[in-house]
C-alpha cells in the first residue's frame, strides 16, 4: 500500500508575477487614497501657463487652460479604482447570481438565458454602456459605473453558467446529494470554491476592460464632468494638442495601461496562491 | 420488507431506452452484484435508485427505497432519506472529491450532517474526534496528516479510502459502490475490496456491488444480476451463475474474462 503523500512537481515561482502586480496596483491605490487628502494643486484652478512642460513646479505640466495635470492624474487614479471595482462588483453580483440560477435552471430556461446572454455578449460592453448612461438623464460617474457593471454582468453570467455546470457533474457534488446535502450548501461550499479561481482571473480582465470602457465614456463626453475627471476626460482634452504637448495624452494613457496590466497580474499571482493545485510549495 | 426494491424500471433520455424493464430486490445485510459491460446502464440504475438520474433523463416503473417510492418524488422530500438509506462510493477517485477543500473538512460534511440529522449535533472538537476516527477506520495511516491533506496529495487509493469513509459517514443501510476499484492497480484493488467487504460485515449493511470484473464480483457479493445493454439478461446466486451462465452474454463475458487472465499470465 502506499502511504507516502505525493509532493507536487517543483514549479517555479510565480511570486514575480504578484509583486508586480502588487507594486503596479499599489502605487494607483496609494496615489487615489492620498488624493482624497493632498493634492498638488487645486483641481480646477488654473494655476500656470497654458500647455507648460514638465517641471519642478508642475511634475508633468499642465493642460489647455493651464491645470496642473499631475492633480488630475492622481484624480484619475481614484476615479479608475472607484469605476473598476463598482462596475466589478455590480457585474458580479449580477452576473453570478445569474449564472448559478442558469446552471440549474431547467433545460428551456437554461437554452432562453443562454441565447439571451449570446445576444448581449455580441454587443460591444461600451456600446451596452452608452444606452445605459443615454437613459439616465444626468451623466455622472456613477451612472458610468452602473452602466459598465450592467454591460459586464452578461459575460460574468455566461462564464458562471459554463463553470457551475462542469462542476456540477463531477461526482463529488452527486456524493454529496446522496448525503443528503441542499443545493444551497452545494452551491456555497463546492460550487462557488471551484469557480473562484477562474471567475477572480476573469474579474481582473473585466476591471481592465470598465476602466477603459470609462475612459472611452469620457473621451466621448459620456463620464463624469472636472473636478472628478478621469484618464479618459484627460485624453479627450489633450486630443488638440498631442503634438504640441504630448505628455498630456502619454500621461494618463500610460496610467491606464500600467493599472490594467497590474490589476491582472495580480489576479494571477493570486489564483496561483489561492488554488492548492496550483499552489507552489 | 426489502431495503431497496426495483420493479420494471427503464430510464429514457429523449426516446432512447437506456435501461428497461430491471427488476430486482435488496434486504438488509444483503449483497447483491449489478455486471455488464461498460454502457450497459449500471451506473444509471445505481443514480436512479437515489433518484439522482441527470437531467434530461427520466425513470419510469417503481423503485422503493426503505418503503418510499423514489420516482417521481420532488428532490426535495428525498434530501431526507438520501442521508440515511442510501450513499455511492463512485468508480473514479480523481472526481469524487473536492479538489479545493482539505480532506478533513470534506469528511466532517456528512458526518456533521448526520449527527444534525439524529438529533445531537456534534461539537467542533466532537466532529473532528469523529472524524478522525472515521479516517482511521478505512486504515488510512497517519489520520490527523491526511486530514489537513488536499485530494492531489493522496494516491489514488488513498482517495477511495475517502470517499468510502464519506459514504459510511452518512450510517447508510445500502452502499452502492459503483466500480469503486476499476481506475486503481491490482494491489490497492484488492485492498480496497478487503476494505468494503470488512465494513459492510462489520456495519451490517446492505451492498449493491456494480462492477464489470467478474472475479472481483463472485469474491464480494452472494447474488448477482447480469445487465447487457439496459435488460437483465440473468440472475441468480454468484456460484449458480457462474458455474451454469445460462445466457449467452454471461458467457461471453467469461470467456473475454478467461483470456484477459491467460494474456496476463503471458500464455496466448
Ligand atoms: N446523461 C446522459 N444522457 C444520455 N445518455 C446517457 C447519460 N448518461 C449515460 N448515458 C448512456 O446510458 C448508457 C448507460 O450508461 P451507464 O449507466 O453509465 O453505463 P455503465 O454500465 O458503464 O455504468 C450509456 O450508453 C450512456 O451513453
Ligand atoms: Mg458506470
Amino acid at each position: 500500500m502506499s502511504t507516502t503523500i505525493a509532493s507536487a512537481p517543483a514549479r517555479p515561482p510565480r511570486s514575480l508575477i504578484l509583486w508586480a502586480g502588487l507594486i503596479l496596483v499599489g502605487l494607483h491605490v496609494a496615489t487615489g487614497l492620498l488624493s482624497l487628502v493632498w493634492l498638488p494643486y487645486e483641481p480646477t484652478g488654473m494655476v500656470g501657463m497654458r500647455l507648460e512642460g514638465p517641471s519642478l513646479v508642475h511634475w508633468i505640466g499642465t493642460d489647455r487652460l493651464g491645470r496642473d495635470l499631475f492633480t488630475q492624474l492622481m484624480i484619475g487614479s481614484r476615479i479608475a479604482l472607484v469605476v473598476g471595482i463598482g462596475a466589478v462588483a455590480i457585474g458580479a453580483a449580477i452576473g453570478v447570481t445569474l449564472g448559478i440560477l442558469a446552471a440549474f435552471a431547467s433545460k428551456w430556461l437554461d437554452d432562453a438565458l443562454a441565447a439571451t446572454l449570446d445576444i448581449l455578449i455580441a454587443f460591444p460592453t461600451l456600446l451596452i454602456a452608452m444606452l445605459v448612461v443615454a437613459a439616465s438623464d444626468t451623466a455622472s460617474l456613477w451612472s458610468a459605473i452602473v452602466a459598465l457593471g450592467i454591460a459586464l454582468s452578461a459575460i460574468v453570467a455566461r462564464l458562471t453558467r459554463i463553470l457551475a455546470k462542469r462542476v456540477l457533474v463531477m461526482d463529488y457534488i452527486t456524493a454529496a446529494r446522496t448525503s443528503g446535502s441542499s443545493w444551497p450548501k452545494i452551491v456555497a461550499i463546492h460550487i462557488l470554491p471551484n469557480i473562484w479561481p477562474t471567475l477572480s482571473v476573469n474579474f481582473a480582465l473585466q476591471f481592465g476592460l470598465a476602466v477603459i470602457a470609462e475612459a472611452s465614456l469620457s473621451y466621448l463626453g459620456l463620464g463624469a464632468p472636472p473636478p472628478n475627471a478621469s484618464w479618459g476626460r484627460m485624453l479627450q482634452e489633450a486630443q488638440g494638442t498631442v503634438y504640441t504637448a504630448p505628455l498630456g495624452a502619454i500621461a494618463p494613457g500610460l496610467a491606464l495601461v500600467s493599472l490594467a496590466i497590474g490589476v491582472n497580474l495580480l489576479a494571477d499571482g493570486l489564483r496561483d496562491s489561492i488554488d492548492p493545485t496550483r499552489r507552489a510549495r | 420488507m426489502s431495503l431497496l426494491s426495483i420493479e420494471n424500471l427503464s430510464i429514457h433520455a429523449g426516446g432512447k431506452p437506456l435501461v428497461a424493464g430491471l427488476s430486482f430486490a435488496l434486504a438488509q445485510g444483503e449483497r447483491l452484484g449489478l455486471i455488464g459491460e461498460s454502457g450497459s446502464g449500471k451506473s444509471l440504475t445505481a443514480l436512479a435508485a437515489t433518484g439522482l438520474l441527470p437531467a434530461g433523463l427520466t425513470a419510469s416503473g417503481s423503485v422503493l427505497l426503505k418503503g418510499q417510492q423514489v420516482i417521481g418524488t420532488p428532490d426535495r422530500q428525498l434530501d431526507g432519506l438520501r442521508g440515511t438509506a442510501a450513499a455511492i462510493v463512485f468508480q473514479e477517485p480523481l472526481t469524487a472529491l473536492d479538489p479545493l477543500m482539505r480532506v478533513g473538512k470534506q469528511l466532517a460534511e456528512p458526518l456533521a450532517r448526520r449527527a444534525r440529522r439524529d438529533g445531537r449535533p456534534l461539537s467542533p472538537r466532537a466532529l473532528d474526534a469523529a472524524m478522525l476516527e472515521a479516517l482511521a477506520e478505512v486504515a488510512l495511516p497517519d489520520p490527523p496528516r491526511i486530514a489537513r491533506a488536499y485530494p492531489h496529495e493522496l494516491s489514488g487509493g488513498q482517495r477511495q479510502r475517502i470517499a468510502i469513509a464519506m459514504a459510511l459517514a452518512c450510517r447508510p443501510d445500502l452502499l452502492i459502490a459503483d466500480e469503486p476499484t476499476t481506475a486503481l492497480d491490482v494491489t490497492t484493488q484488492a485492498e480496497i475490496l478487503t476494505l468494503i467487504d470488512r465494513l459492510v460485515r462489520e456495519k451490517d449493511m446492505a451492498l449493491l456491488f456494480i462492477s464489470h470484473d467478474l472475479p472481483v464480483v463472485a469474491n464480494t457479493v452472494s447474488h448477482v444480476v447480469v445487465l447487457r445493454q439496459g435488460e437483465a439478461v440473468e440472475a441468480g446466486p454468484v456460484a449458480e451463475v457462474f458455474a451454469r451462465p445460462r445466457h449467452d452474454y454471461t458467457k461471453s463475458l467469461f470467456a473475454a474474462a478467461q483470456r484477459f487472465d491467460t494474456a496476463l499470465e503471458g500464455g496466448q
